[in-house]
């Protein structure tokens, strides 16, 4: 009864309508949105709207310019960029997507265990945290991805490590502070249980500053598993998959067909999701404020 | 100054239980690795007796906790293991590639903290106005560039349609390096009077330093702006204002100075991000520093190599954190107490 009376107006619906207000007032925001939806409907529908199969050899294999035909070129096994990248593009919000969603909830669970039980709990997880942000993201996911083998799962799980630490670091600061509020010295005092107040009271204030590190590692995510392809880690080919595309391109720089196309799908992605992580961000801090 | 000890003791102190954890995970990142090591290092087709020879040199058939002080004390003694693709210890390897990638390093920097203090200071006198946000605008489309990219881009533009700068490289083949005093070719040929090698490590230093310098600007600006914008809404900054200091000293000797603070934390904390840059651009450019040498390491699958720079790199970036620290204590002196 008086637990009802202590728990914690989440973020009310007004205050949840007025940040996506202010989002989408936000040209920022808005461009984000529009661009995050632009790709989901690429990783929905590209295998559909593709011209040609992604590993479609012609019989005549040529390295050809874009032109009506192939409205990106062709790469040097003759194969129709266009309908590599928007095959690619499935594989890459995938792989993003799976990724960060891991590595939000490992960081979650172990922000929430650290910040609510301190002392020694906080110190371990959190000083193993600290050892993984000390690497550098890339050497650690090529580490990770070479000590596993090759895969789509391999690159899924280095993308979720590397992002772990993120995570859990704002998770924990959020519990620090949310743990000092009135509402849960209350539920303390009417006898709620520890995981109850954990899973009532403190975990859905978490929540918001999480969705801003999530779009932003959504992109980085990106980066992440082109440069994995870049460096040799990555999908293994045939797969179409954009940083793999940016590579085999490389050594025909006077194509340059080749390599740019993938590179501006990639950045317009993360791009999206800087925008969108960016935009609400400054959004929460106005619905914050007041 | 006192306090100044304690606290670079304390740093040094809390830094050790990161070092320990780096050298756990490289340790069983490189122990999961599929296969066995033994086959990987004397090559696929020997025989039984010839595999349990190299399994027992190399400690395998021990116990894995065993295994770790051993790897921990070879570590201790500088020993990274040895690489069968350049035939000669991994730390000598390191050793050598590590003022070149410095260099590049170096070189990303003097480009870009001189435009990011450009940049980060005048968007923060001109919050909203087109220039702030073009900036804006422009930095997260920095950001969001795959740099392995940017530097195709660059080589395609910059060597193959204008001529103007090499692809790759440190130095032009046809030249003679000069002689090994800091490693680091620009200075070294700089010291010797060297002008041609001079001008030609310029030249290749350009395009690298400046693919690496873009995400570096785009950061460091706006950490600036904001660390500006918070200082000048101080209630010290008004008051100055109002006791009728002119605008530059209030920016040049109050605002900025106090700005800089944070920047230095976050810089130190985007090292490792800096630091897997240089891998990827090196890779492009095929600069022959560290992150050269993790990409060949990876093309050859010669594990302790890679093993060693991934283990190599952290342990930089706890160093340069711990600099940082002691740095900031530094130039603020509250920290120490």
């Amino acid at each position: 009864m008086f637990d009802t009376v202590f728990r914690r107006v989440r973020s009310s619906v007004s205050s949840r309508s007025e940040t996506v207000g202010l989002l989408l007032r936000n040209p920022a925001g808005l461009a984000g949105v529009v661009i995050i939806a632009f790709y989901c409907f690429l990783a929905i529908a590209g295998p559909y709207i593709a011209p040609y199969p992604p590993n479609y050899f012609p019989n005549n294999i040529q390295i050809l310019p874009p032109s009506a035909k192939h409205l990106m070129g062709t790469d040097l096994y003759g194969r129709d960029i266009f309908s590599r990248v928007l095959y690619a593009a499935r594989l890459d919000m995938l792989l993003s997507v799976i990724g960060v969603t891991l590595s939000f909830s490992v960081g979650e669970a172990v922000g929430l265990v650290a910040g609510y039980f301190g002392r020694g709990t906080d110190q371990a997880l959190m000083r193993g945290m600290d050892v993984l942000l000390a690497f550098p993201t890339i050497l650690l996911a090529i580490a990770i991805a070479i000590a596993i083998g090759p895969g789509f799962f391999t690159i899924v799980i280095a993308i979720a490590i590397v992002g772990i630490p993120g995570f859990a670091r704002i998770t924990r600061s959020v519990v620090l502070s949310t743990r000092e509020e009135l509402f849960v010295t209350g539920a303390v005092s009417v006898g709620a249980s520890r995981s109850r107040i954990m899973r009532d009271h403190i975990f859905p204030n978490t929540l918001s500053p999480s969705l801003v590190l999530y779009s932003v590692s959504l992109g980085a995510a990106m980066l992440v598993a082109a440069g994995l392809s870049f460096l040799g880690a990555g999908i293994p080919p045939p797969t179409a998959e954009w940083g793999a595309m940016i590579t085999e391109g490389l050594p025909y720089i006077q194509d340059w067909w080749m390599t740019v196309f993938p590179g501006i799908m990639i950045t317009g992605a993360v791009l999206g999701f800087n925008m969108f992580g960016e935009a609400l961000r400054e959004a929460m801090d106005v619905t914050l404020r007041r | 100054m006192k306090g100044l000890a304690k606290y670079i003791t304390y740093r040094a102190l809390a830094a050790v239980p990161t070092i320990l954890g780096l050298i756990v995970v490289t340790f069983v990142l490189s122990h999961v690795v599929p296969g066995n090591p033994a086959l990987v290092v004397i090559g696929p087709e020997v025989n039984p007796t010839e595999l349990k020879i190299a399994e027992a040199e190399m400690g395998l058939n021990k116990p894995l906790y065993l295994q770790f002080f051993i790897y921990l004390f070879k570590l201790l003694q500088g020993n990274l293991g040895y690489t069968y693709i350049w035939d000669q210890p991994v730390s000598a390897e390191i050793a050598s590639r590590f003022p070149v990638s410095m260099e590049l390093a170096l070189a990303a920097l003097v480009i870009a903290v001189p435009i990011a203090l450009f940049l980060g200071i005048g968007t923060a006198l001109r919050v909203n106005k087109p220039v702030d946000h073009a900036t804006r605008v422009s930095s997260l489309v920095a950001i969001s560039m795959p740099v392995f990219w940017v530097g195709t881009l660059m080589i395609i533009l910059f060597y193959f349609y204008l001529r103007w700068l090499p692809p790759s490289g440190q130095l032009n083949p046809l030249l003679t390096a000069p002689p090994h005093i800091t490693g680091m070719m620009i200075l070294d040929s700089l010291f010797t009077g060297n002008l041609a090698d001079l001008l030609s490590s310029v030249r290749h230093i350009l395009m690298p330093a400046i693919a690496l310098s873009i995400g570096l600007i785009a950061l460091l600006s706006r950490i600036l702006r904001s660390g500006m914008l918070d200082v000048l809404g101080q209630d010290y900054i008004r008051t100055s204002a109002a006791i009728g200091l002119p605008r530059r000293v209030i920016v040049n000797k109050y605002a900025f100075r106090n700005a800089l603070l944070p920047a230095i934390t976050v810089s130190a904390l985007y090292a490792a991000g800096l630091m897997g840059g240089v891998v990827l651009t090196e890779s492009v450019f095929a600069w022959p520093g560290l992150g050269y040498y993790a990409y060949i390491s990876i093309q050859n699958t010669d594990y302790p190599s890679i093993m060693a720079v991934v283990l190599i790199s952290g342990l930089l970036f706890v160093v340069i954190n711990f600099l940082a620290d002691i740095l900031y204590a530094f130039v603020d002196p509250r920290v120490a107490l």
